[in-house]
């Protein structure tokens, strides 16, 4: 099979254009982009060349609206759904793509968690077989995770040619998983950045969002701040995937996708994150073009100049980690008995045990839960962290000090067999900075 | 990085801590550190004393830094090879580092002219380096009378080529980048604009912080350490020949010395002389290089030097494939400078570290099948100081 026609719908959101740029760059393919208007997919071709830099893609990208779908549909050997998250919207598209019938294409969804066998119920019997989730991460340029997803009517033999051509020319990370809520990175993700925010609101006193995101910094292994990252992925898309986890998971970690009230208060002011006048954080500008970073007082309800954040581990951790001592930085955080080590501490031991408790549930490969982290949100994965912490042995009893779930896996030969194969194959020390 | 590339490579070779100690009491090894411009990049000099921050095991041992440019690497080779050929060490660390991201590129481009003539060919001007190897792109289209045309798409090819290698290479910098023959010929463009003359941000290599590390050891030592370890002595490459040669500074006093040679930049061809010499070997024994490609021009000019094709010949080897990574004899097949990136004073060793790899098998998702000689040429400045090693089993 060849993929020499490619239609992407909803070409003009953030995803959808960069989705077109890799396949008509990486993929050479030509793309049909689908937007509502002309002018819209026009303005999605130029950012879709943006975004990957180069003007060799231009003829690849043909601007399209939904009077040319029909016929973009018949000629695809792909069709890329990219549009809002809802299933509304989402349902509405598949009974379009289903009217024309077109035996030979591949048809995915870049969803974030919905469910997959219900969309694929729009289908017939052809179209389902070769339906899945193909789900891309922001920005496909640094996160290279795809998720996979087949649908209970999936064809194992198009699920093996798209993982291939994923893998091999888009150059993406492709991870299989099950069609469960939010899928495996998203799941694991937002329960720490929503736990962020409800110890933001905790603290409130003492700092909130920016106490909070110094504590969960980069030397604790991730790229942005977890509260930052709010911002970046927008308060109204964190909301609606906070939302489908709390009602449709049922676990120990449940709770910790309760939306926290302040993040509901700046929704409903439209203060939704980078996309808006601001979120979480906000840089204002004045008459002389001086830029300066506020961040939002839950307290006060305003947005203030960053308050001090003089936190001594925190201090301590970033030197080590500057000088690549990491086991001295995670010894010293593991002996310090201070209220912002504990939170520290808490929150990387939910990290890993909500991670592998998903073993089985959402995927029968524990490096999968590893790669999936590091490749759709830039952390380091919870198997550094088990090293960092001591090993196993070491974290099952402090989760057990902790009063929080030890996975089943955690105590198994296979877990122990993973783990010293870890260290080949994971280097989790790239994804600390100071 | 500086700490982890060296515990990374002891844990690799399985040296543990009571070796390096004893080693280190009996003055049997010593440090090389090869970095052009720490001082200017990130306010530290004095790179060789760094060590002892790391433990204090290391208190008391010789460790020095050796800068020649972007082949500060290759001297700190030069340097180790030489104190254990006198018998004065066993065991010589020898690492490449340079920490480049920490300033603009505009800034970092006047740091990097401190490797020319600053004064006639550097100062005030913006990006000295890409306009210098503009030149030498000028000088190879005047002196082998090429067509423009096919010249530029050969310079594109070789963009093209090191980026596709890179993306086999999971160290290599721009492993995720597009990068495509038709993109690399679309010159002057927005996203491909003039950066020197006719060269363009495609044939260029990349600004990047990194560090790579080597192990040189003496027979006597490398004995032992087979034994102790029941390796098989002769699976432990070695290296088996050198050249090292220092041009005039200055790019155009390098061009006037060679006006009647058919060899644009004959210094350099003479250190890849003598290092086949010295090994007693040529170019059909060769199974790989890793050259110097700072920029497209300067891999270029190396084709005929280390033996592809006569000297005015090498469109006909890049249009035959030659340099491709499934050719006979690829060339910089874990990216070279363009595709993994350009730490200038870690690219030495790295590429003695992609030879090592190489033939000892152990290059993974970019190895040269059956590869038992590599050489490597490594540059400084507009070709001035020249090192060429052959390392192979």
């Amino acid at each position: 099979m060849k993929v020499n026609t490619v239609t992407v719908i909803g070409a003009n959101g953030k995803m959808g254009l960069q989705i077109s740029a890799l396949f008509a760059a990486f993929g050479g393919a030509k793309v049909y982009m689908v937007s509502r208007t002309k002018q819209k997919s026009l303005d999605a071709v130029d950012k879709a060349i943006s975004s990957i830099r180069s003007s060799a893609i231009k003829n690849n990208l043909i601007s399209a609206t939904y009077d040319d779908l029909p016929e973009c549909l018949k000629i695809s050997d792909w069709v890329i759904e990219s549009v809002q998250e809802s299933y509304e919207a989402k349902e509405s598209i598949n009974r379009i793509i289903s009217r024309t019938r077109n035996n030979n294409r591949i048809i995915t969804t870049n969803t974030s968690g919905l469910s997959l066998n219900r969309l694929a119920e729009q289908f017939n019997i052809n179209d389902r077989k070769k339906y899945f989730g193909a789900h891309f991460f922001n920005p496909p340029s640094k996160m290279t995770l795809c998720e996979l997803i087949p649908s209970s009517y999936s064809d194992f033999r198009t699920q093996k040619f798209i993982k291939e051509y994923l893998t091999k020319i888009l150059l993406r990370t492709v991870v299989e998983v099950k069609d469960k809520p939010a899928f495996l990175a998203n799941r694991i993700g937002f329960m720490i950045i929503n736990k962020a925010a409800q110890y933001a609101e905790k603290y409130k006193r003492k700092g909130g969002i920016l106490y909070i995101d110094t504590l969960l910094g980069k030397f604790t292994g991730r790229s942005i701040p977890p509260l930052a990252t709010v911002d970046f992925i927008g308060l109204d898309v964190h909301k609606a995937i906070v939302t489908n986890l709390a009602k449709n998971t049922n676990d120990y970690f449940n709770s910790n996708f309760e939306l926290p009230k302040f993040l509901e208060k700046l929704i409903k002011k439209k203060h939704l994150g980078n996309k808006s006048l601001g979120g979480l954080y906000k840089t204002v500008t004045d008459s002389n073009g001086f830029k300066t970073r506020l961040v939002y007082d839950i307290d006060s309800g305003e947005y203030k100049l960053f308050p001090n954040q003089d936190i001594p581990i925190v201090n301590l951790m970033r030197s080590m980690i500057h000088n690549g001592e990491y086991e001295k930085a995670y010894t010293l955080l593991m002996e310090d008995n201070c209220n912002e080590s504990n939170i520290i501490i808490e929150f990387l031991l939910a990290y890993i045990s909500y991670s592998y408790s998903l073993y089985n549930e959402v995927t029968n490969n524990l490096y999968e839960i590893d790669r999936s982290m590091i490749s759709g949100y830039g952390w380091a994965p919870p198997v550094e962290f088990i090293r960092l912490f001591g090993g196993p042995s070491k974290v099952i009893t402090l989760l057990h000090k902790a009063n929080m779930p030890v996975p089943i896996v955690l105590k198994t030969n296979r877990f122990s067999e993973y783990y010293n194969s870890a260290n080949d194959l994971v280097d989790g020390r790239p994804y600390f900075k100071s | 990085m500086f700490r982890e590339v060296i515990q990374d490579a002891l844990i690799s070779l399985n040296i543990d801590e009571s070796e390096i100690i004893n080693l280190v009491k009996n003055q049997r090894i010593a440090f090389f550190i090869g970095n052009f411009a720490g001082e200017r990049y990130v306010d530290q000099g004095h790179l060789g004393a760094l060590i002892t921050d790391l433990d204090p095991i290391y208190n008391g041992v010789a460790s020095f830094r050796y800068e020649a440019a972007c082949a500060s690497g290759s001297v700190a080779i030069d340097a180790a090879r030489t104190k254990i050929s006198a018998g004065e060490i066993d065991l010589a660390i020898v690492v490449g580092i340079e920490i480049m991201k920490s300033l603009s590129s505009d800034l970092g481009s006047k740091v990097l002219g401190l490797a020319a003539d600053f004064e006639s060919e550097a100062k005030d001007i913006i990006y000295p380096f890409p306009k210098l190897f503009g030149q030498l792109a000028n000088i190879i289209l005047k002196r082998y009378k090429l067509d423009e045309r096919l010249f530029l798409d050969n310079l594109a090819e070789i963009s093209n080529t090191n980026y596709s290698n890179a993306k086999n290479n999971p160290l290599a910098q721009t492993r995720l980048w597009y990068m495509s023959k038709s993109h690399a010929v679309n010159r002057y463009d927005k996203f491909n604009p003039s950066i020197g003359g006719k060269l363009c941000v495609s044939d260029c290599s990349q600004i990047t912080d990194g560090a790579a590390v080597v192990v040189l050891a003496s027979e006597k030592y490398t004995k032992e350490y087979a034994r102790k370890r029941s390796i098989k002595l002769s699976s432990i490459p070695f290296m088996k020949g050198y050249g090292v040669r220092v041009g005039p500074l200055k790019f155009s006093d390098k061009i006037t010395q060679s006006s009647s040679l058919k060899t644009i930049l004959p210094w350099t061809k003479k250190a890849i002389d003598d290092a086949y010499q010295m090994a007693k070997l040529n170019f059909k024994d060769i199974d790989l290089f890793e050259t110097h490609d700072c920029f497209t021009s300067s891999e270029y000019v190396a084709i005929s030097m280390l033996g592809y094709c006569k000297p005015g010949e090498e469109h006909l080897a890049i249009g035959k494939g030659e340099i491709k990574f499934n050719a006979k004899k690829p060339l910089n097949p874990s990216g070279g400078l363009i595709g993994v990136g350009h730490p200038v004073g870690a690219s030495g060793v790295r590429m003695m570290l992609d030879l090592y790899k190489q033939v000892a098998n152990k290059a993974t998702t970019y190895q040269v099948e059956g590869a038992k000689n590599a050489m490597m040429l490594n540059i400084g400045g507009t070709a001035t100081s020249n090192f060429s090693f052959i390392i192979g089993v």
